[in-house]
């Protein structure tokens, strides 16, 4: 949900910022290897698809995940030369790094699960199960490798869509929104 | 029929193809890269405990 609201803030900001110049500016954006980010998304879809269950179950969901962030990884390289997507590449490796540390998924904690749940209790969660329809495992903060980079920021109730997400996604999102908004010279470096 | 051709001739510019390319691009990147299950809805109720819910 929050990378979908950087996208919408980036054009927002990108059309207070140009005016009607916004549409050219952003179609001006080049992009190389694009097609990597959609096929990395496509990988992800049996682990979006996945319902709850134990984490050890997940081998070729887990395998297309990784193989999914080597892509992104791929295609930020790709496209150094532009600044911003750096910023967005930084954040990809800290979700990369705390995933490869954590079982090979992003760990969230029962706290932070009954904060976005309402009506459930930290007891509602198990650990050491994936949760599903998402990238996550469910672990105690004490068994969490590199924990502040984890799914440990969360929007509670009564925002309309609760939700948890980590540093590398903030990251993420702000390199977007940079890319979208951000005047030329700043997004596209010199080489 | 002709007015939606007529649609598609004044919007479907190469530059607008353009500019939906990159934002499908972004949000390609923005989703996958980021963690849109964790409590976005889609994943409500998962691994919650339900009573009977047995691995």
């Amino acid at each position: 949900m929050i990378m979908g609201v950087a996208v919408v803030l980036g054009l927002a900001a990108s059309l207070v910022r140009h005016r009607s110049r916004a549409i050219s500016r952003i179609g001006s954006i080049r992009l190389r290897w694009a097609w990597l980010a959609l096929l990395a998304l496509a990988f992800q879809v049996p682990m979006l698809r996945a319902p709850a269950g134990p984490a050890d179950r997940f081998l070729v969901e887990q395998t297309l995940l990784l193989t999914s962030y080597l892509l992104l990884a791929f295609f930020v390289w790709c496209n150094r030369r532009q600044g911003a997507l750096l910023i967005a590449g930084v954040g990809i490796i800290c979700n990369l790094v705390v995933i490869l540390a954590n079982q090979e998924f992003m760990p969230i904690t029962p706290q932070t699960l009954a904060t976005i749940n309402p009506g459930s209790s930290e007891q509602s969660w198990i650990e050491g199960t994936h949760y599903g329809y998402s990238k996550d495992i469910i672990l105690a903060q004490e068994n969490t490798h590199l924990r502040p980079l984890s799914d440990v920021l969360a929007i509670p109730p009564p925002f309309p869509w609760p939700t948890a997400f980590s540093a590398g996604d903030l990251i993420l999102a702000a390199g977007i929104v940079v890319l979208l908004a951000a005047p030329e010279w700043i997004v596209e470096r010199r080489t | 029929m002709n007015s939606l051709r007529s649609l598609w001739i004044n919007l479907a510019t190469p530059r607008n193809q353009k500019v939906l390319y990159v934002l499908l691009t972004l949000a390609a990147l923005a989703i996958a890269s980021g963690a849109p299950g964790a409590g976005s809805g889609t994943g409500g109720a998962g691994g919650l405990s339900l009573p009977g819910f047995g691995w």
